[in-house]
């Protein structure tokens, strides 16, 4: 769109890459304006060649929906230095204070919708069958803004009760600008651009009595439309009606009976908490929304539009259904969702957290899912987009089809989940298709001045090729491989002359270097409206109407083909495909130009560290589309994790484990481009000492690959020093001191960080896979599992063995419903049976087991604590504890075990601690039989001493003083007995002493 | 019927409580508003170019002011069409985050410029809608 503020420079020096500013905001100029003839102009033809959907023609085209206002109606004239992307409001131009001498970006568009804006529509708006005169002519037009005004901000397309959407429409596609305001107000009817009739119902004609001048003004009737807050309708017009915008991409539609939400409308979501600062400066640094800005939700990844805005003030589900605190803005009565969910089992503590791969349950289901992607459901019959079909036109002329039947599905089935920020949200997976041009060597299909990169080809050059040939986008009746070879001849024939440029031969010198193919890219839209009530959500509850018996709902989606994680998700819609070989491209290559993939390079898996791939087909086998699993948008078919080359610094070389194959194998007959790879370092320093270092973060430096290399040697070392094609020369040495040198080690990169420094590959922005570096990058990780017992080892390696352990886990499994109890099973022998209570030594250490809380099921926890002593929970059995007195007297010992869903009871034991006696009884036990000897030594003074043995017998000798006394004694049976010796002198007993002794009987 | 007829047919009323209530008291100050050009000026029946503009028209009261352009009190301080227009990300799609043609740099420190959107899409010149295709 601009002269300036183009692509960044490479700064070999430095070996990075600085971003352009903008210096004047001078537009882009395709040539002086001409004859104004698009046959004769060749401003206009070297414009219809290069351009596509200019500024202009995005007021024709995507200006039906957009209010106006911004580039609708001003354009950039100056640089500001002192702004963010040296924008400052102040310095645009309204286009109908412009004077424009070129042709450029804001001035000129491309007819795609006819002269009277109609497209493809057989007839016109009164039935009148229209001629091939008045459809598209794809020809560059100056657009004359003093005829067709300039699009306002149009204020009443949002705050006009029953505003026309349709009305104002029309009058756009025809350029009449100014005129679509009165049009969609429905004020009265367009004659021309700037020229209307008004409808004397909603504007009342006003004489001055003194001058005679006839003015307008509303009627009392249209004024009292004018609403301050939006209608759900005047929302839903643009963005959920069928067809519309949010229809296509999240396959949303406003009906009532599909919200629950429908009642209370769009703002009452949309409307911002209270208090919230009203931004109106228009620069990005001013983090606040404008007047008119509704609050927007949380971020996508998809959508990048003003990011620091999203979820700003918004209300979102846990403001108005789970408040932290009593909410200060208007919940409309929103039920409470805490006590459900807890019954539902939703808040037990059953999942990993993102990062956890050990199996440790640290987070509920509401913890790591979006209220979306459980509520988010559609009723039979609502309908959404499925494709956007860039190969030809819609009916009313647009350059790619994506709102009509043909390219949806019914919705009823149509959502699935993906991954942002380690927490699933509901998503339309939307898949575009458009030809693009698969010699990635030589031809410059685009004209976007970057020969190869697979350019996808201009729409407009798509739809005139398919005007002149009388064929419509393929997507309108079924597609097969014979109407795609069809088109791939037209495209082949065509597009020389729409670009100017003759394509490249091969080497036969014949055959034309030309290679269209179907590329497709699956986005996930978040689907965040359609909420149904809880009773139709996913995981409700049942209860037996007869007995009140509770029933979980976690079979719903933990099941085969569940429709949830999992099961086929309708990826062909309303479409039929066949396609044969050399008919599709795989659209990219994920994670480091590794893995081929259908699907957006921000599809993330949990941990954040690695792009979901996927793809719909096989382009040298498949024949049909696949509908995916909807397992595969949210896991790896293996898992896997950065590896040490990413994660670790390293002192010593970083060797590529292969050849960089994507690096050198460019062939001008249909091979692979070497250009735009990346290559990043980070790098450290040590200011420290070799004993004591201290690592500080250098700057990372970059190398992208800008020449079309055909070995190693080339890449590496053949053309350094050449300003145009530096190669890796820049790392030859450490001259510029950054910190490493790459070299060639037998064909293969080898990253050598200089002494005192150390490097890492950078995980973000590296392209491992074409420099060979894919195996150091990544490397297998298996995924630990919370519920033990359901697959082998309790680990899983990819995406089908995970499924298959989550469709096993059951609400009994998880412990859901199951009341905890908490048992100390550990029986402690009484040192004295005859004192109260279970007397135990001070200086015993007690070795306390605990029962599983539930009887092997679910989760719980187990809080060991000691009254009067220290209690120490085994470090890898947490049912188990070592118990230590401190001193004599009573103390306790407290069990408390929590389960998933923080149930929680407890069990105390109480003990008698006493200080050990000294040593008076010895058992001298006899060999292979039960009797033995009994020593008594270190007695008091005594005159009788009365010894019971523990099997019910007792003895009462009268010692005469002995403080030593050595007696015999056999039992019946072996085992442990328990001696007491009860001390006298006279008739005072002095004495009392006690001991456990073990009598074998088989020794 | 064609998909543009389905369009025009009237969407599924969804008239929203909180709206006709907010509206009612916004709307009695909307029941004399004179149809104005782009320079505030009333729109005369001998106007050629007659179609009224939201800028003028709205811009009258809605001026930055306490007042109206005749000095008429509005009751509050109303945003001028330009501080609602710039700050408005409706109206601006991402004028304001304009970043040029071919802005993949994996060395920016702006994220968006190191992103997903970027990379070999020099057609992508904005995370708005302006300037991407």
């Amino acid at each position: 769109m601009y002269q300036d503020g183009g692509a960044p420079t490479y700064d070999a020096a430095a070996a990075k890459s600085t971003d352009p500013v903008y210096t004047s905001y001078t537009p882009f100029s395709f040539g002086t304006i001409g004859t104004g003839l698009a046959a004769t102009d060749t401003s206009l033809q070297n414009f219809m060649k290069k351009a596509d959907n200019s500024v202009a023609g995005e007021m024709r085209d995507c200006g039906e929906c957009h209010v106006g206002g911004g580039f609708m109606q001003y354009y950039i004239s100056s640089a500001d230095a002192s702004k963010k992307f040296q924008y400052n409001p102040d310095n645009r131009t309204d286009y109908r204070d412009a004077t424009f001498t070129t042709v450029n970006a804001f001035n000129t568009y491309i007819d795609i919708f006819g002269l009277d804006g109609l497209g493809y529509e057989p007839t016109d708006h009164n039935g009148v069958a229209r001629t091939a005169a008045q459809e598209p002519t794809y020809d560059a037009k100056i657009n004359d803004f003093a005829e067709t005004g300039v699009l306002e901000m149009d204020c009443l397309s949002c705050h006009l009760d029953g505003y026309d959407w349709a009305a104002r429409r029309d009058q756009v596609r025809k350029g009449n600008f100014d005129s679509s305001r009165v049009a969609g107000a429905g004020f009265g009817t367009a004659v021309s651009g700037t020229n209307v009739t008004y409808d004397p119902t909603k504007v009342v004609a006003v004489t001055d009595e003194t001058t005679g001048d006839v003015t307008y003004k509303l009627s009392a009737n249209a004024g009292a439309k004018i609403l301050g807050t939006p209608t759900s309708t005047n929302c839903a017009s643009c963005h959920m009606a069928e067809h519309q915008v949010d229809w296509k991409k999240r396959g949303e539609m406003w009906k009532e009976g599909n919200d629950v939400h429908y009642g209370v409308g769009c703002m009452a979501c949309h409307e911002r908490k209270p208090g919230t600062a009203v931004g109106k400066t228009g620069l990005v640094t001013e983090v606040a929304l404008g007047q008119c800005d509704p609050a927007k939700g949380n971020k996508s990844p998809y959508d990048a539009l003003w990011n620091p805005l999203d979820g700003a003030a918004f209300k979102t589900c846990e403001d108005c259904h789970t408040p932290a605190a009593t909410p200060t803005w208007n919940t409309y009565g929103a039920a409470q969702a805490n006590q459900a969910h807890q019954k539902a089992g939703l808040t037990a503590i059953l999942l990993q957290a993102a990062g956890e791969k050990g199996g440790v349950a640290t987070k509920s289901h509401i913890d790591m899912i979006d209220c979306t992607a459980c509520h988010t459901k559609n009723k039979d019959g609502i309908t959404g987009g499925a494709f956007v079909d860039g190969t030809g036109t819609d009916l009313e002329g647009r350059v790619a089809l994506h709102d009509e039947n043909q390219v949806s599905k019914n919705m009823n089935n149509g959502l699935a989940l993906h991954w942002l920020g380690g927490k699933l949200y509901s998503a339309n997976l939307l898949t575009s298709f458009f030809w693009r041009d698969m010699n990635d060597f030589g031809y410059d299909a685009n004209l976007d001045g970057r020969a190869g990169g697979m350019d996808a080809l201009l729409p407009s050059h798509v739809a005139k090729i398919n005007k002149i040939n009388g064929v419509e986008a393929l997507s309108v009746d079924g597609i097969d491989a014979a109407e795609i070879t069809a088109r791939q001849t037209m495209l082949t024939n065509g597009l020389e002359a729409l670009t100017g440029v003759a394509f490249p031969l091969k080497a036969d010198g014949v055959t034309k270097n030309f290679t269209p193919r179907i590329s497709m890219l699956t986005v996930p839209f978040k689907a965040t409206h359609n909420v149904a009530p809880a009773a139709e959500a996913w995981g409700k509850t049942s209860v037996d109407p007869t007995t009140g018996a509770l029933t979980y709902g976690c079979n719903q989606c933990h099941a085969d083909n569940g429709g949830f994680y999992n099961g086929a998700y309708p990826v062909n819609g309303n479409i039929s495909w066949t396609f044969g070989p050399n008919q599709l491209a795989t659209f990219t290559k994920v994670n480091g130009k590794m893995d081929p993939s259908e699907g957006h390079p921000n599809i993330m898996d949990k941990h954040g560290k690695r792009t979901v791939a996927f793809q719909l087909f096989d382009p040298a086998t498949s024949t049909s589309l696949t509908d995916i699993d909807r397992s595969a948008v949210i896991y790896e078919a293996t898992f896997k994790a950065p590896a040490a080359a990413l994660t670790t610094w390293s002192e010593a070389a970083i060797v590529a484990g292969a050849v960089p194959t994507g690096c050198t194998n460019s062939s001008a007959d249909g091979g692979v481009s070497t250009k735009g790879h990346i290559l990043k370092i980070d790098v450290q320093k040590n200011t420290g000492t070799a004993e004591a270092p201290v690592w500080v973060d250098q700057p990372s430096r970059t190398w992208a690959v800008n020449g079309e290399y055909t070995s190693i040697d080339a890449l590496i070392d053949g053309v350094a020093g050449d300003a145009t094609k530096p190669g890796m020369g820049v790392f030859a040495s450490n001259a510029n001191s950054f910190g490493f040198t790459i070299t060639n080690a037998g064909g293969k990169l080898s990253i050598n960080p200089a002494s005192g420094y150390r490097v890492k590959i950078n995980s973000r922005d590296t392209d491992f896979g074409p420099f060979g570096f894919g195996g150091n990058a990544f490397a297998a990780t298996k995924q630990g599992t919370v519920i033990k017992g359901k697959i082998t080892n309790n680990e899983a390696a990819g995406r089908v063995e995970w499924v298959g352990y989550l469709n096993q886990i059951t609400a009994t499994d998880s412990g859901i419903g199951i009341d905890p109890a908490a048992s100390i099973t550990t029986v402690i022998a009484d040192v004295d049976p005859v004192a109260p209570g279970t007397q135990v030594f001070t200086t015993d250490s007690l070795v306390l087991n605990a029962a599983d809380a539930q009887g092997g099921k679910g989760f719980s926890t187990y809080t060991w604590t000691a009254v009067g002593g220290t209690a120490t929970q085994d470090a890898t059995d947490p049912k188990k504890a070592t118990v230590t007195f401190t001193g004599a007297g009573s103390k306790s010992v407290t069990l408390v075990v929590k389960d998933e869903e923080g149930k929680s009871t407890s069990t105390t034991k109480s003990f008698e601690a006493v200080v050990p006696q000294p040593s008076v009884i010895s058992w001298n036990d006899n060999a292979g039989n039960l009797g033995g000897t009994l020593t008594l030594t270190g007695l008091p003074a005594n005159t009788q001493v009365k010894v019971m043995w523990g099997d019910a017998k007792y003895n009462i000798y009268l010692t005469s003083g002995a403080t030593t006394i050595s007696k015999t004694h056999t039992y019946l049976a072996a085992g442990t007995k328990l001696i007491q010796v009860y001390v006298y002198n006279g008739t005072a007993q002095v004495g009392y002493f006690y001991k456990n002794i073990t009598v074998d009987g088989a020794n | 019927m064609s998909k543009r007829f389905q369009k025009k047919a009237p969407l599924v009323a969804a008239v929203a409580v909180i709206g006709v209530a907010a509206g009612s008291a916004f709307a009695a100050t909307h029941d004399n508003i004179v149809l104005r050009d782009r320079n505030k000026v009333a729109i005369k029946s001998t106007d050629t170019k007659n179609a009224f503009s939201m800028q003028g028209t709205c811009g009258y009261c809605h001026n930055g002011t306490a007042t109206n352009d005749a000095g008429q009190a509005n009751g509050k301080t109303l945003l001028s069409y330009n501080e609602i227009e710039r700050h408005n990300y409706h109206a601006s799609l991402g004028q304001n985050e304009f970043r040029g043609f071919n802005p993949y740099n994996p060395d920016s420190t702006d994220a968006w410029r190191v992103g997903a959107a970027a990379p070999g899409k020099s057609w992508v010149q904005s995370p708005g809608h302006v300037g991407s295709w």
